[in-house]
């Protein structure tokens, strides 16, 4: 089999970037940290590319290296500075990009908040538009794990947003408030 | 007589007589809220809705950036160097 021409495999990485990018930058909530993931990714990317087989879905080959790569500086970084209540995570706000034409300062925190699993998955699922199929295969876990990461992330995050939005908790009435204790005894456990 | 009757055909009306007002107007019995009060269910999916926008807008957005100088010279550095020696 022969392998595929540098500048081809090139112009495929560089075709792959923004979305990369993207995910990276949801996931890491700082862009420099971010840019450095990236960064960290090609690198591998290219001196692994024996492992990749032409044709497949390279987005999807460099994602994973992506988040392995994270999840091993996140347990490097706990393991140096360990936040349980992921306090600390949440005020690692994600600077708004130099090219921002919006800012999504409110979702970007609410995201940072997330448990990282939790993170992840909205941001494949709810984010880049991905099946939760195409997401639990990427994640390397069940569909049906898959499915719960996302509905807790979008109960966290909808949550954070209403807190955002100003909504009294104690307006809520009977059956109301009800519904709120149960959906909020979900939200305890974040995996 | 007449409350009876209108009773057996208009079933809300009897609802409403044997609840208070002021607890038939907030409960999920298919009222509104008062004014005022938020109606957690449609907020939620209001917000679920608003969510996901968000979350594709946000998405898309940093996908049109143009690739940063550093990525596109690391690719340029990377290809220049060739392919690491690992298909012999």
């Amino acid at each position: 089999m022969s392998s595929e021409s540098s500048p081809k495999v090139k112009e495929d990485l560089l075709a792959a970037i923004p979305r990369l990018r993207a995910l990276a930058i949801g996931l890491c909530g700082k862009m420099d940290q971010a840019e450095d993931l990236v960064q960290e990714t090609l690198v591998r990317a290219w001196a692994n590319l024996s492992s990749f087989t032409p044709g497949t879905n390279m987005g999807a080959w460099l994602y994973t290296i992506l988040r392995n790569e994270f999840y091993t500086d996140l347990r490097k970084r706990r393991h140096e500075q360990p936040d349980p209540d992921g306090t600390l995570a949440a005020t690692l706000v994600s600077q708004p990009s130099q090219e921002s034409r919006v800012d999504f300062q409110d979702l970007r925190l609410a995201l940072a908040k997330l448990a990282p699993p939790q993170r992840e998955a909205i941001l494949l699922v709810g984010a880049s538009g991905l099946s939760y199929e195409e997401a639990a295969h990427l994640c390397n876990c069940a569909v049906g794990t898959m499915k719960s990461r996302v509905y807790r992330a979008r109960m966290r995050l909808t949550d954070l947003l209403n807190i955002n939005a100003g909504v009294q908790p104690g307006l809520l009435l009977d059956t109301e408030s009800e519904v709120a204790e149960q959906r909020s005894i979900s939200l305890v456990s974040d995996r | 007589m007449a409350k009876i009757l209108n009773s057996a055909t208009d079933p809300g009306a009897a609802k409403a007589e044997l609840v208070s007002p002021d607890l038939h107007a907030r409960t999920r019995g298919g009222s509104r809220a008062p004014r005022g009060v938020p109606d957690v269910h449609s907020l939620d999916s209001d917000l679920r809705a608003y969510l996901g926008a968000q979350l594709r807008a946000m998405y898309h957005e940093i996908v049109s950036d143009p690739v940063p100088k550093r990525f596109l010279q690391l690719l340029e550095e990377l290809a220049r160097r060739g392919r690491p020696a690992d298909e012999q």
